[in-house]
């Protein structure tokens, strides 16, 4: 049986409502976040009626089953990424666990001179945590260049990947483009450098399969509550190896072995960096988005979304008022355009009032802005609930944009 | 499309914004501050000139932003040329306080109160809270502005 979407939405209550007295809600902003389906909302309740307690600590039965249970959210996210379970640092979102690697590996093995190469087109929580650790260490980052059409310039990432080299944090797609980028060929060439490679998975394991062993990337990072999980909970996959070699971001109780006032000494991976109570509920929570994406199967959703796109991507180039950003063959469901002259703004005002929702600005990407030469841009994007006819309403609430900026 | 809207996207800000007719640059401005909204990446630069007893003579202002903002540092340039124009000034300029306590009375009116004189299109932002913020950035940039003292 195809993709069966009417019957995919049914599964979020959020998508039933209405805005704007009656308006139905079309909801095009999933890459800020997604909309949470029944099954993960009703697996964090069950828990939280049923076996709600401290993990890790406890000797009484609900703590044991409590502690099974978040243990089995972490052996479904290695599973989902095929890493070992503990290669799989909780963290809170994707930001954590950036700042996690530049601040714990970072503090420990950058020098000065040393050069972290990020891109044009990075999430500012791909950028900031990096210059911190350089300002820190005397460490430089540099940014690999975007060509026109949202690739990324691998002749300038060539040009730049030198000795010098000792991180290469890139994202894995673009968060306002939907470029893909060569993650392989990134990886292949920062190790032949003897460079680390970070990939920002954000906005990649939404749209697809990623397989860390396959990729054989050393650090992978991603957040909970774009892919249909709930907030408060993001991943950090590391290998093991440069895991154990790392000192802990945090401390605090969960994380040690022995603590004494001459010192403490810390626990292996992952809980070495998972210190203080953690986010039990929503990595329960982030379990069960993951055993609803892995249902509905990654690649069909991937297939619907591509329909999508390919369908927004066609009728909007057809209109001569409309400018799209990132035109990549390798590009998933991200949509940034610019209607005419108009301020991002006043489009996404007017869209909201037509139930329309979607994100205008510069998406945490203000190099990226920068580069492209424009202020802001208005963001679609399509997750595994959208349909034709949210297309349609982005459509004809653009018609109304034009009747009202004129 | 609802009648907030329409009143919005047809009222006399978006006239004011596309006429632009008091934006400049101020050659001899005295305090000088800026203000971006990190949400959009719309800035606005606003110029003062103070005179030797802290009196406010001339605003100018840039602004790479939206429509509601450039209209509010439209509406903004005119108040103070009406101040001035008034009886309440003292030798033409307006004093400091004066422009914080706008400022005060935008904020309350996008809030609900009552629009200050020559404020009244405001009315129209009102309903959509997310953009309240492009009308306040001129005034932003006032207030920094006026912590600024160029050497
Ligand atoms: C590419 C990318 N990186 C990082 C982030 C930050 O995610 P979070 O805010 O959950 O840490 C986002 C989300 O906005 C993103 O799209």
């Amino acid at each position: 049986m195809g993709y069966d979407v009417t019957a995919i939405r049914a599964q979020f209550p959020t998508l039933e409502r209405k805005v704007y007295g009656d308006k139905p809600l079309i909801f095009l902003d999933s890459a800020a976040s997604a909309q949470k389906p029944r099954a993960v909302t009703d697996a964090m309740t069950h828990f939280m009626d049923t076996t709600y307690s401290n993990v890790h600590r406890g000797i009484h039965a609900l703590s044991q089953e409590a502690t099974d249970a978040f243990e089995a959210a972490r052996g479904k996210v290695a599973a989902f990424m095929n890493a070992d379970e503990r290669e799989v640092v909780f963290t809170k979102n994707t930001t954590e666990a950036i700042n996690l690697v530049a601040q714990s590996w970072g503090r420990k093995n950058l020098r000065p001179g040393d050069e972290i190469l990020v891109t044009e087109l990075e999430h500012h929580a791909n950028i900031v945590p990096w210059q911190l650790i350089a300002e820190a260490t005397g460490a430089r980052v540099r940014a690999v260049a975007v060509l026109d059409d949202g690739a990324l310039d691998m002749d300038d990432f060539h040009a730049k990947l030198g000795p010098a080299t000792k991180m290469v944090a890139v994202a894995y797609v673009s968060n306002v483009l939907g470029t893909v980028l060569p993650v392989q060929d990134i990886i292949s060439a920062a190790h032949a450098q003897g460079a680390l490679v970070l990939l920002d998975a954000s906005q990649a394991v939404t749209h697809k399969r990623v397989d860390v062993k396959a990729l054989n990337v050393d650090f992978l990072a991603w957040t909970g509550h774009k892919l249909y999980g709930p907030t408060g909970i993001g991943v950090l996959f590391g290998k093991f190896d440069l895991l154990d070699a790392m000192p802990p971001f945090l401390g605090g109780g969960d994380m040690i072995d022995t603590v004494s006032f001459d010192g403490s000494t810390f626990r292996e991976p992952p809980y070495r960096f998972e210190a203080g109570t953690p986010a039990i509920v929503e990595a329960i929570g982030l379990g069960a988005a993951i055993d609803w994406v892995e249902a509905v199967g990654i690649e069909n959703i991937a297939a619907h979304e591509a329909d999508l796109l390919e369908y927004a991507m066609t009728e909007l180039s057809g209109a001569n008022d409309v400018t799209i950003f990132g035109t990549t063959p390798t590009k998933v469901s991200v949509l940034a355009f610019l209607l005419g002259e108009h301020h991002a703004h006043d489009v996404g005002t007017i869209l909201d009032r037509t139930g329309v929702a979607l994100r205008v600005g510069q998406h945490c990407a203000e190099p990226l802005h920068t580069r492209l030469g424009v202020h802001s841009t208005v963001r679609a994007s399509f997750a595994a609930y959208n349909s034709r006819e949210d297309v349609d309403g982005l459509l004809a609430g653009l018609s109304v944009c034009r009747e009202l900026l004129g | 499309m609802d009648s907030e809207t329409r009143a919005l996207f047809e009222s006399r800000l978006l006239t004011l914004a596309q006429a632009r007719v008091r934006e400049r640059r101020l050659a001899d401005a005295t305090h000088t501050g800026s203000a971006k909204n990190p949400f959009c990446g719309d800035e606005i630069a606003v110029d003062l000139r103070l005179n030797a007893d802290g009196g406010l003579e001339a605003l100018g202002y840039e602004a790479k932003a939206c429509s509601l903002c450039v209209a509010s540092a439209e509406l903004l340039s005119r108040w103070l040329e009406d101040m001035q124009a008034s009886a309440g000034s003292v030798a033409g300029s307006v004093a400091p306080e004066t422009l914080h306590a706008l400022a005060q009375s935008v904020d309350l009116a996008l809030k609900g109160e009552k629009e200050p004189a020559g404020f009244e299109a405001l009315a129209t932002v009102r309903p959509f809270r997310a953009r309240h913020k492009c009308v306040t950035l001129p005034f932003d940039a006032v207030t920094k502005a006026l912590k600024d003292q160029h050497s």
